[in-house]
């Protein structure tokens, strides 16, 4: 499905990470093209998280780099990764309970009124948001009760849907997604892998953490493994089987050489 | 820090003790008078009470120490530990946090040393301060007055505004008050006198007075009276508020709001103490003879003191006449000795 | 697993608690003030006066205000601002020298809000720089506040017949000339808070805040806005506060501070942030204020209102805490 053709919208390329004398990342690369869906899988402890919070602009990395579209760009705080386009949705931290599902979908970035007077007053426009939240949980057929009602009440399916819902409103194309399934039961599970499917016809691509290898196969395009610090193999999905993946986690099956991976990078 | 601070406090103090010591011989004869001001920066007339009492003993040939209890419980007990190593002969205090007011009296009884305290009692301490039941009594009857001439003795409501937290002494000068003015009106009938408490401050005060004027609207002749001039002005300001300030009177305490270019038209008049000037009384009734060598029998109950400081009631207009209290301690001082700041400054005797 | 898109394909109807969402605390409230009014009413007709009008009306003029300044910092997730009473006193002693200095009604209201938030400002920094509790900042900055104005201050009023004074006195359409000052800023708030930007990511951060920081909201900037805001609340409460007074010393707001936090509680604005509209606290004010008075009716004293309070206060916490299990905006 994804453009293999086309350069990559991100790259990670060589990336460390120490903390002190430990060791948190020792050399990760990984690509991501547009319209892909990229699984990033590893045992606990192989640094995917670490990753992932270089790619969100929590964690600054030591050394490597990233590009955006070509561009290297420096993610020292969450805010500058927003700004290149990514949006990380954390399984727990991404709703305001208190707060309705539309206003929660535009928190921090409240359309203002076109009125020049109320935007004088920073009067944001309830109606303009209303209508774009539904257009957009429409557009990824997301079902909720209704937007104006606090997200509290919501199952965990529809609260994810929802932030990654966000991720589109805002325009972001890279969407990083930290075990967006891990607490949901199997209709809701199939709901959100339906919504992540339907985010590549938005050209936005897709960056998923799971420990759940037949979700993965069934949503992904292709898999990088780490291993102790490293990305150590990138498969396509159509071409492996879950044993490979589950033997290169684990190590009974060797990572690629260094070179192998620098070509599968460049390609 | 502190530690230290009070290590070199003690060392710079142990010096004078031991040449104080060395001196006892010769300096035998002559009487020594301890003074633990209250030493709240709240109030001009704690640090006055000392000047007074420091002027005093001077007066009488005495050596004088001065403390500050820094308005501190725990300051006041280490000070009454410093007087006994001070040698002091008799001693006074204030001390607005009695807590430690057992152990102080403790302190001096097992130095054989006698105190006297201002205000507020002790059962070990003498009890010089102000009879203020007398206070209520003289307060309403100057009410009273008033509102025969006005009123023919026939007010709408005679509003008390209490002060609870204090106790005895709420009842003396509240209870006090009202007293006075059935001792000049005695046919207002029981149930025009009403109460609401107002905790002795007039912003505390004003809601429950808009309150008690909201349940009353037909009351237009209100006489207002209460355990201090904060307590009765919290009622003067509700009336003023809703509109029916115009035939309130109000006799206050204390004497806090009726000099100045404040004074509310309503506050007709309140009561001195003249807490700076206490000294007077302290030595004249306690100190004095006990420096003669007499025995002064341990008065420590506030009804039954050893020496009763007399109020003075004032009305607004002659308030306007008793100078400030600078002036006041130049003058007492400079009156024959036993003067007391009422002799000098009561017109209402 | 993936395919069936039919997942909850009925559209849920929309409960009637949600339609009603909001309405529930504005119903409860009117009920019970109702109730209150109609009680004391029965049982003394001259209840219905203008007298009692007034009386709840002063009462309700400084509560309102402050308890706008408690409800930004509730429902921005900092709980209760506890250092209100030495901020009031401080600033109604501002209020007190400007007016004795002859400036004019508007620049002491100016002055005593600006010094609110630097107040406010000072409060926040601490929360900041520390990263401490917010209530155990304010609690602190309450006590040194109000130790450090004994040291410079007992007894202070405005001068007598002064301009201030008389705005304390007056009345303006029946009402005290200071109770609508208190109606105009609890609507204004009550709308900002609402509809516009600033509100919005203030009870955001209340809300949740990881969430917030998560979209580009500032916990630290909220914080300074929150407080300095709360701050200038209080300063205008206390201009208010000293028109109408009399002579107040530095203790003299302690007792306002639980009747503004029952205030805010029962108004719905809750105190783990998040949630509440300020409207109702013109509700839950005059509520408030009107239980003293109607004790007063029913020939209880005055002082048995605390044991009144108490309960309510309790009542509405349990509430609060009722709310913010059930999540109801």
């Amino acid at each position: 499905m994804s453009d293999e053709a086309l350069s990559p919208v991100l790259e990670a390329r060589n990336i460390s990470r120490h903390f002190g004398a430990v060791v948190a990342l020792a050399d990760a690369s990984l690509s991501l093209r547009p319209r892909e869906v990229v699984g990033l899988v590893g045992d606990n402890g192989a640094g995917k998280s670490t990753l992932l919070k270089i790619l969100s602009g929590i964690v600054t990395p030591s050394g490597g780099d990233i590009v955006i579209d070509g561009k290297p760009v420096v993610l020292k705080r969450a805010q500058d990764a927003m700004d290149a386009g990514i949006e990380t949705v954390y399984q727990d931290l991404a709703l305001v309970d208190t707060m309705s599902a539309y206003q929660n979908v535009y928190l921090g970035r409240e359309e203002l009124s076109k009125n020049p007077l109320a935007r004088l007053f920073n009067l944001v426009d309830d109606r303009r948001m209303r209508e774009r939240a539904r257009e957009v949980l429409d557009m990824l057929k997301v079902k909720i009760p209704s937007i104006n009602v606090s997200v509290k009440g919501m199952s965990g399916g529809q609260r994810q849907c929802l932030a990654i819902a966000r991720a589109l409103l805002w325009g972001r194309r890279i969407v990083i997604l930290d075990e967006p399934t891990a607490a949901l039961g199997v209709r809701e599970t199939g709901q959100v892998l339906e919504v992540i499917r339907d985010l590549r016809q938005h050209d936005v691509s897709v960056i998923i953490v799971s420990h759940n290898m037949q979700q993965l196969m069934s949503v992904a395009d292709r898999i990088t493994v780490m291993r102790l610090g490293r990305s150590i193999a990138t498969r396509t999905v159509k071409d492996t089987e879950v044993s490979e993946i589950v033997g290169l986690i684990t190590g009974a099956i060797p990572g690629d050489s260094p070179e192998a991976r620098a070509a599968e990078v460049a390609a | 820090m502190r530690n230290s601070v009070r290590a070199f406090a003690l060392m710079a103090l142990s010096v004078p003790v031991l040449i104080g010591l060395a001196g006892v011989a010769e300096a035998q004869d002559k009487f020594k008078l301890g003074m633990m001001v209250g030493g709240n920066t709240c109030c001009e007339w704690m640090k006055a009470q000392g000047d007074v009492a420091r002027a005093l003993a001077e007066k009488m040939g005495w050596d004088y120490v001065e403390l500050s209890n820094n308005n501190d419980p725990a300051t006041a007990l280490k000070n009454a530990q410093i007087m006994v190593q001070e040698g002091v002969d008799a001693a006074i205090q204030f001390n607005g946090q009695p807590s430690t007011n057992p152990a102080i009296s403790a302190v001096m009884k097992a130095a054989n040393i006698p105190i006297v305290t201002y205000d507020i009692a002790d059962p070990g301490m003498y009890f010089v301060g102000i009879d203020n039941l007398a206070a209520g009594i003289a307060g309403g009857e100057q009410l009273g007055k008033i509102m025969k001439e006005k009123w023919n003795c026939e007010p709408d409501l005679v509003i008390s505004s209490e002060g609870a937290g204090a106790g005895i002494v709420n009842e003396w000068r509240t209870g006090g008050m009202r007293t006075g003015v059935k001792n000049i009106c005695p046919d207002i009938p029981a149930e025009k006198y009403i109460s609401f408490e107002g905790s002795g401050d007039a912003a505390v005060a004003l809601p429950a007075a808009r309150d008690l004027l909201a349940a009353n609207p037909n009351a237009v002749k209100m006489a207002v009276v209460g355990i201090n001039d904060g307590g009765v002005l919290g009622l003067i300001n509700a009336a003023e508020q809703l509109g029916r300030a115009d035939e309130v009177i109000g006799w206050g305490q204390d004497g806090a709001f009726i000099t100045g270019d404040n004074v509310n038209p309503h506050l007709a008049g309140s009561v001195f103490y003249f807490l700076e000037g206490y000294a007077v009384y302290a030595i004249k009734d306690v100190i004095g003879p006990i420096a003669e060598g007499k025995e002064v029998a341990l008065k420590a109950d506030a009804g039954d003191p050893a020496s009763k400081v007399q109020p003075c009631p004032v009305s607004a207009e002659q308030a306007k006449a008793v100078p400030d209290m600078p002036e006041r301690v130049a003058q007492l001082l400079a009156a024959p000795a036993g003067t007391t700041e009422y002799d000098l400054f009561c017109l209402n005797k | 697993m993936s395919t069936d898109q039919a997942i909850d394909a009925t559209p849920t109807a929309t409960p009637l608690a949600v339609r009603f969402q909001g309405w529930g605390t504005a119903i409860t409230l009117v009920a019970v003030w109702a109730l209150l009014i109609a009680a004391t009413g029965l049982y003394r007709p001259d209840f219905f006066a203008h007298q009692t009008v007034l009386a709840i009306a002063f009462t309700m003029s400084i509560v309102g205000v402050l308890a706008i300044g408690q409800g930004i910092i509730g429902i921005s997730g900092g709980f209760i601002d506890l250092s209100q009473p030495a901020c009031l006193i401080l600033t109604s002693l501002i209020a007190v020298r400007l007016s004795e200095a002859g400036l004019p009604l508007p620049l002491v209201f100016v002055g005593a809000v600006l010094v609110g938030m630097v107040w406010g400002a000072f409060n926040a920094t601490i929360v900041v720089l520390a990263k401490l509790n917010p209530v155990i900042v304010t609690l602190a900055t309450n006590f040194i506040g109000l130790a450090a104005l004994y040291l410079v201050f007992q007894l202070a009023q405005v001068p007598n017949g002064s301009e201030i004074y008389h705005m304390g006195r007056a009345s303006f359409l029946g009402l005290p000339v200071i109770w609508w000052p208190m109606l105009v800023l609890i609507i204004i708030v009550g709308f900002l808070m609402r509809y516009t930007r600033y509100g919005r990511r203030i009870t955001a951060v209340g809300g949740n805040r990881f969430a917030a920081q998560a979209r580009g909201i500032s916990l630290k900037k909220t914080r300074f806005a929150t407080f300095m805001a709360a701050g200038g609340f209080v300063g205008f409460a206390a201009v208010l506060f000293a028109s109408a007074a009399g002579p107040f010393n530095p203790s003299s707001a302690s007792t306002m501070q639980l009747n503004v936090i029952a205030a805010v509680i029962l108004a719905g604005i809750s105190l783990a942030g998040g949630r509440g509209s300020f409207w109702m606290l013109l509700l839950s004010v005059g509520f408030l204020s009107t239980i003293p008075t109607s004790l007063v009716f029913f020939g209880l004293s005055s002082d048995t209102q605390s044991i009144f309070q108490g309960i309510l206060l309790m009542i509405a916490v349990a509430i609060d805490g009722y709310r913010a299990r059930r999540g109801t905006p």
